[in-house]
């Protein structure tokens, strides 16, 4: 049987979502653990706290892609190439910042999955509407196995965080004085001001691909 | 206090068109609040959401109304300031800390409020200067406390006056009866009788 998708088990990108999601387990038994860690040595104690650590904003997702990526996905989006790897590292940024600002940032991003969100979107003549689209389809962020207490992704917030993602990859770098973050921040603000118009267009690529590239061009 | 859009002179684009970035929207607006904070002694708190909010409506309503513009750029920048102020004093998106001494002052009787006009004029002013070479006159109407009572409990009413009042900020005439539509033709008339921006020198 043949697949126009990458073999998963191929890529490097499924461990290093393994290895966010151990993460995200050992978040809290690293808390339980903190105390009893201050009675350790030294050396002991850095061993152990490399084995939990756990960043509370995005999941162990590593900070702003450089500006060379960035640049990158922005002209991916117009149509140069870009590797699955880079993108996936792109748009995993870009959603865990705005699952954040949602105060949800204990949801799990798979850069696997967005990387066959790219794969998708790259051969299809819109592309931003085509990552939207294929980012539903394939919902490349949810509850890590295992968690118990995290809550269920919801519908809307997953819409108004894919087209905010796709909004900061469409935009042009940011710079001093408006870093990363605050791009994609503002990219969610205001996709979730043209979620309505989105929302109408979802079937319709070049309707759907127009809106972004408008909305884009006001960031 | 157009010296406080700074910022903008780092995009290598006209005040304009950076203006109408939500980037730079964004970053010469946290810019002027400390500027105003600074001069005022107030201690303002911005919420983000809500700028982003009256900066997408006012992108919209700048470009709905943008064809009217063509031969009227000059009138059309006063007019697009007056929808920036609509937009800010609709969303609200700074709330000042109580503060205890007098409220004599515009910026104490209302603290929001003229921060929002303070900004307004400064884009106004900014595009005036760069692309028309003219420098505005100081409005009478800006330190009147009459006026600012006024303008505080009108917008309460309807949001729109927000736009009127601007016009008299800017030492223009406002238009009263349709204050959130751009009517050049009844500008052009006033042109005569007003007094009007000077040429830098």
């Amino acid at each position: 049987m043949s697949s126009s998708y990458p073999n998963p088990r191929a890529l490097t990108l499924p461990l290093r979502d393994l290895v966010r999601g151990v993460r995200q387990h050992a978040g809290p038994a690293a808390s339980i653990v903190s105390h009893a860690l201050e009675a350790l040595p030294g050396p002991l104690r850095h061993v152990v706290e490399d084995i939990t650590p756990f960043d509370p904003k995005g999941a162990g997702l590593s900070g702003p892609p450089s500006p060379a990526a960035v640049a990158g996905a922005a002209a991916a989006m117009q149509g140069a190439d870009m590797s699955a790897t880079e993108m996936a590292g792109c748009a995993g940024f870009a959603i865990s910042v705005l699952l954040a600002e949602a105060e949800q940032p204990d949801l799990l991003v798979s850069e696997t999955i967005l990387a066959m969100c790219w794969h998708d979107a790259e051969t299809a003549p819109h592309r931003a509407a085509a990552m939207v689209q294929a980012m539903i389809k394939r919902a490349p962020y949810g509850v890590a196995p295992g968690m118990m207490n995290a809550p269920r992704p919801d519908e809307t917030l997953a819409l108004r965080v894919y087209i905010g993602a796709v909004l900061w990859l469409l935009t042009e770098p940011g710079d001093a004085n408006t870093p990363e973050e605050e791009l994609v921040r503002i990219a969610g603000w205001l996709g979730a001001g043209s979620l309505d118009a989105c929302q109408a267009a979802l079937h319709d690529p070049a309707a759907l691909e127009a809106i972004l590239r408008d909305v884009a061009e006001r960031i | 206090m157009k010296e406080a859009l700074h910022v903008l002179e780092k995009s290598n684009m006209p005040v304009r068109k950076t203006i109408r970035r939500a980037r730079w929207f964004v970053s010469s607006f946290r810019d002027f609040i400390a500027e105003v904070e600074q001069d005022t002694g107030q201690v303002l708190s911005l919420d983000e959401p809500k700028l982003l909010q009256a900066f997408g409506n006012w992108f919209r309503a700048f470009e709905a109304q943008k064809y009217k513009a063509q031969e009227h750029r000059l009138e059309y920048v006063t007019f697009a300031a007056g929808l920036m102020l609509r937009e800010l004093v609709r969303h609200g998106p700074v709330t000042a800390s109580p503060s205890q001494g007098s409220h004599d002052q515009p910026a104490t009787f209302w603290p929001e409020g003229y921060l929002y006009v303070s900004f307004c004029l400064a884009v106004r002013d900014a595009v005036i200067e760069q692309d028309f070479s003219l420098t505005a006159d100081t409005a009478p109407k800006l330190g009147d406390l009459r006026a600012w009572w006024s303008f505080r409990e009108n917008v309460e009413e309807d949001v729109n006056l927000a736009i009127g009042f601007f016009e008299e900020f800017a030492g223009e005439t406002p238009n009263w009866t349709m204050p959130g539509q751009f009517l050049p033709q009844r500008i052009e008339k006033q042109l005569g009788t007003k007094p009007q921006p000077r040429k830098l020198t």
